[in-house]
Order: structure tokens, then C-alpha cells, then sequence
């Protein structure tokens, strides 16, 4: 691989993200670098910021202060179009699919980065426009081969049970060549069966396409069996950061999880 | 008799190809694109005057400005585009009804400064010296007109369906299921927004272009607001980014009325009571038709909101190569 220091510098790099809405502080002085071929888990209570830290990165929202490098450029201020481009793709909670298209269409439409002929040689069908479009077609039906979702493809999306719509997510962001996938709460509403194959189909992803992944979940199980490092979010806070391991033992973590809040939903 | 029959028949078929032109454009930036416009009346408009300006104003001699003639359907084209465009870029952060009303606004704004522009006619229409009559200046060609708009429905057809089968088409509808998620996929948004407005709005010029030389004539009656809202019904109806439906709703709508008013006994019947006329005001059948198609809109829309053919599977045939 490239050796140049430019390289050696992790992926994407955010340092100190500040973010209020009116007298919300939603994330605090939030800091993470994901490296090649790292998978890192965000995990915290509801609220705690974890989406608006996905909605930072990707330039959603523009971060009050702070920092961000994706392949070392600075995105802040740059349109998501523009971080997608240079290599970040995310999965939403609440799946934002194309409900409209079908399952083909919405994977083939994850490659709007790729497609380089313009509208004119699209309108008049010119031979390279043809021969790019058979490319992504092949290329989209590669990847729900891969999600096993090849023999829906044809249907609309929107009628797709959940976790294939969740699934799909994965393909169109995986369609942008990603070289760090966010993956916001993949495995919510399914079950520990469907969440398993889920982690082993995310782990090979993982490896597959030599993609970094930054997952945020709910399910403890489903994140601590596949992540290499993990931060804790609460109140917009990160109060923890560490090895799976480290992080169960980490008393802010207990007391996040498992103190004030836990007792009072459960009482 | 004859003549007759080729006149009504021929009016009818070239007005349907341009209306088909001007609903084809209009579902690339409503239905494909999820842009509410209602002010492509005002596109429609800016390209048949921006044409017959050229046609009389274009210097010529003593004959029939066929230069003109042939000039003005890029001059309507390019004009229309240019206000789409201009339109379209301060508009676009606007969205659904915001956007609705700042079209409109458009396109009565355009109605009012053409109503007040005097070399333009005012109020009382420009005249537009046309070629493609007969010897008396009076009676158009109609099968060159027939051939000239439908050639323009159909090809405006072609290119908008290779257009939303691309790559292009596909950041298009991206955009109108879900905005946000298309942008994080790559799309930018403003570019493909302007781009549909301006392409929306340069086709409905060349209909106008179209219309004016066939006319002759442009009034600003031609292009008011129930023009505008017509579109839109059609569009609506022939399902939201569906080009066949688009096609049988156009033709069907456009026809309605028509056949209405000419197979409608002209029978009189009471339709309402006004003591200040003297009681039981009577009309007749034929003159009632825009109730009857009102009637028929709302029953649609009650019947099949989601357009006529939404979800019916009905293929265009395929030319495969």
C-alpha cells in the first residue's frame, strides 16, 4: 500500500465537535479517528448524540467548532455531496430508503459518485453512457447478490420486509465505495437470529471491501462481539473510550447504562 | 365541409401535441423531480412571446420572416430556459406549497409586465405574421402543424425517458423520495434541482414557441392560471412521474371538454334561481360542460388519487436493439 504520511494519517479524523441547538448542547468537545480496516462502535443512552455526531461527520450539520479531515481534507463547510465523494457513506435509523424505486434502483443509485457522463450524452443514450450504465447495474446486482437480496430486485423497495430494507441501506451506501461506512443502529427491530447474521455479513463487509466501519447500536451483544474500540456518549458528553472489555467495567459506563436512567424506566 | 372537419380536428390535434409537450416538461419538475411547481403557465408564456417578439421584430424584408420563423423556436426555447433558471435558482430552497405559490407568483409577474409592455401588445395580444398559411394569410397548415407539434410531444417524449432512465433520472427521483438521504449519496441537489427547472421550463418554451407561430396570435388569456392548474391536474392524474400516464391523461382531459361542448344537446334547463333575473335562470346543456368536467375531476381524484394508472402495469413497447 501507499507509504506517503498523507496515508499513514487515520481516514477520518474529528477533533473537538461542538454542537448546540438553541440551549441543547447536543455534542461536547467530541473527538474520533477511524483508521483503515478499524471497526469503532458508538454506543450511549437515547440522546445522548450519537446521530448528530453521523449528521457532523457527513456535513449535515455544520459542527459550532472543531475540526474534520476526511482522507485528509477538511470537510467543514463542504456539502454532504461533497464528503460522500471523498469517501464517507451512512445508514440512517430510520431507513431512508427511495420508496418509490426498486430494490435494483435504489443500489444503483448509490453509485451517483461514479457516474461520470453527463446529462447531455444520458439524454441521447450515447454508447459510454450505455456501457456505464450496464457497469453500475452489474456492479449494484453484485452487491445485493452479496446482502442476498439479488432475487428482490425487482420489487419497491418500500415493500421489503424491514431487515432487508435495512439491508439495502447497506448496499446503496456500500455502492459509494466507501472508505469508512457510518451504520446507524443496524441491527434495530431485528431479531438475535437476524442480528448475528447481520454481524457476520458486516464483519465480511468489513474485510471484503477493506472498509472502516463506525457503527452505533443499541444491542450491547450485537457491538461488543464485533467492534475493535468503542466510545460512550452521554448528554453529548464522550465519557468513555476503550476496548470492549475496557468499556464494561468502566464505572461512568455502569452508571450511564445501568444507574440513574436504567432505575428510573424501569421503576 | 371538409375544410371544416380539418380545421376543428387539425386546431385540436396540434393544440393536444403542444399540451402533451408542456405536461411532459411539467412531470419531469413535479412528478420526477417532486418540485411543486404551478407557475409553468408563466414558461409556457415566456416562450411563445419571447418567439413572436421574434418574428416581428426580427428585420426582414418585404416578405414572410422565415429566418424569424426558424429562429424563434430556439429564442422561445433559450428564453423560457433563461426564466427557469433565474426562477429556479432562488426558489430552490423552497419547498412544496412555498414553492407552489413562488411559481405562481412567477407567473403572474410575467403576465403583468407583458400586460404593461406596450411593443408586446399590452393586453390586447401580439400578432404574429406567420408563415406556413395559405395564399390568404389567414388558414395555417395544419398537417405541417400537426406534424411539427406531435414530432415535438414525441421527441420531448424520447429524451425525457432516456433522461429519467439514466443515472441522472435516478438522482432525480432520489431526490423527490428522499432528499437528504440522496445528497449523502453523492447528489447535489442544487445543480439537479436548476437543471430540471431550467430543461422544465425550456421545453414549455418551445411549446410556446410552437403556439405562438401556429396562432399567430398570443394573448395573455392563452396563459392564465387555470391554464397552470389544468397542467397540473393532468399530470396529477396521469400519476407522478409516469410518462404513459401523462400521455392518456393529457389527451383525455384535453378532449373532454371539447367533445362536451360538441355532442351536448343544446337543450335548456333550469340550473339555478335569482330573483334579481327574474327567478328560474335556465342554460343550456352544452354550456354546462365545465361543471360536468368538474364533476368528472373530483370523481377521479376521489376514485384514484394516486393517478389513473398508478400501479396498473402497462409497458411502453419496447424498441430493443
Amino acid at each position: 500500500m501507499d507509504n506517503s504520511p498523507a496515508s499513514r494519517a487515520p481516514f477520518l479524523v474529528a477533533k473537538g465537535l461542538n454542537k448546540r441547538f438553541g440551549g441543547l448542547a447536543a455534542v461536547t468537545a467530541f473527538s474520533v479517528s477511524v483508521d483503515e480496516g478499524e471497526i469503532v462502535g458508538l454506543i450511549g443512552p437515547n440522546g445522548a448524540g450519537k446521530t448528530t455526531v453521523f449528521n457532523l461527520l457527513t456535513g449535515a450539520y455544520q459542527p459550532d467548532t472543531g475540526s474534520i479531515h476526511v482522507a485528509g481534507v477538511a470537510t467543514r463547510g463542504l456539502k454532504p455531496n461533497r464528503v460522500t465523494a471523498l469517501g464517507l457513506a451512512r445508514t440512517f435509523q430510520n431507513i431512508r430508503l427511495f420508496k418509490d424505486m426498486t430494490v435494483l434502483e435504489n443500489a444503483m443509485t448509490g453509485f451517483q459518485t461514479q457516474c461520470k457522463s453527463g446529462v447531455l450524452s444520458a439524454v441521447l443514450k450515447t454508447r459510454s453512457h450505455r456501457d456505464e450504465e450496464k457497469r453500475i447495474r452489474s456492479d449494484a446486482q453484485n452487491l445485493l447478490e452479496l446482502m442476498g437480496l439479488a432475487e428482490k430486485s425487482q420489487m419497491l423497495s418500500g415493500n421489503l420486509p424491514y431487515g432487508e430494507q435495512r439491508k439495502l441501506e447497506i448496499a446503496r451506501a456500500l455502492a459509494a465505495a466507501p472508505k469508512v461506512l457510518l451504520l446507524d443502529e443496524p441491527a434495530a427491530g431485528m431479531n438475535d437470529t437476524e442480528s448475528e447474521s447481520l454481524r457476520q455479513l458486516l464483519i465480511n463487509i468489513q474485510t471484503k471491501f477493506n472498509v472502516s466501519l463506525l457503527v452505533i447500536e443499541h444491542d450491547m451483544a450485537f457491538v461488543m462481539g464485533m467492534v475493535d474500540r468503542l466510545l460512550v456518549l452521554d448528554h453529548g458528553l464522550t465519557i468513555a473510550e476503550g476496548t470492549p472489555a475496557e468499556i464494561r467495567s468502566h464505572p461512568k459506563v455502569i452508571e450511564a447504562y445501568l444507574g440513574k436512567d436504567y432505575a428510573e424506566n424501569d421503576g | 365541409m371538409f375544410d371544416q372537419a380539418v380545421a376543428f380536428w387539425g386546431h385540436h390535434l396540434i393544440m393536444v401535441g403542444i399540451w402533451l409537450t408542456l405536461t411532459l416538461s411539467l412531470n419531469l419538475i413535479n412528478g420526477y423531480c417532486g418540485l411543486f411547481s404551478l407557475g409553468h403557465q408563466g414558461f409556457w408564456a415566456a416562450g411563445a412571446y419571447a418567439a413572436g417578439a421574434t418574428v416581428v421584430f426580427l428585420p426582414h424584408g418585404t416578405g414572410l420572416n422565415w429566418l424569424g420563423f426558424v429562429l424563434s423556436f430556439g429564442v422561445g426555447t433559450f428564453v423560457a430556459a433563461l426564466f427557469g433558471f433565474l426562477v429556479g435558482l432562488p426558489c430552490l430552497r423552497l419547498k412544496g406549497d412555498y414553492l407552489a405559490i413562488a411559481t405562481l407568483g412567477f407567473s403572474e409577474i410575467l403576465r403583468n409586465v407583458v400586460q404593461n409592455c406596450s411593443p408586446l401588445g399590452s393586453s390586447l395580444g401580439l400578432s404574429v405574421p406567420n408563415v406556413m398559411r395559405d395564399a390568404t394569410g389567414k388558414i395555417p397548415n395544419y398537417f405541417i402543424y400537426i406534424a411539427l407539434s406531435w414530432g415535438m410531444a414525441g421527441l420531448t417524449t424520447i429524451l425525457l425517458r432516456n433522461l429519467v432512465r439514466s443515472s441522472h433520472g435516478r438522482a432525480i427521483q432520489a431526490i423527490r423520495d428522499d432528499e437528504r438521504a440522496a445528497e449523502l449519496l453523492g447528489v447535489n441537489l442544487t445543480s439537479y434541482k436548476v437543471l430540471v427547472f431550467t430543461s422544465g421550463a425550456g421545453v414549455a418554451g418551445l411549446a410556446g414557441a410552437l403556439f405562438a407561430n401556429y396562432n399567430s396570435f398570443v394573448t395573455l388569456e392563452d396563459f392564465n392560471f387555470n391554464a397552470g392548474v389544468l397542467m397540473v391536474v393532468m399530470v396529477v392524474l396521469g400519476g407522478m412521474g409516469d410518462l404513459l400516464g401523462t400521455f392518456l391523461a393529457t389527451i383525455t382531459l384535453y378532449f373532454i371538454p371539447v367533445l362536451l361542448a360538441l355532442w351536448l344537446p343544446a337543450t335548456r334547463i333550469p340550473v339555478f334561481y335569482d330573483p334579481t333575473q327574474g327567478g328560474v335562470v335556465y342554460s343550456e346543456i352544452k354550456n354546462l360542460w365545465q361543471v360536468l368536467f368538474s364533476v368528472l375531476l373530483i370523481v377521479v381524484v376521489l376514485v384514484r388519487p394516486q393517478g389513473i394508472l398508478k400501479g396498473v402495469t402497462l409497458k411502453w413497447p419496447k424498441f430493443s436493439k
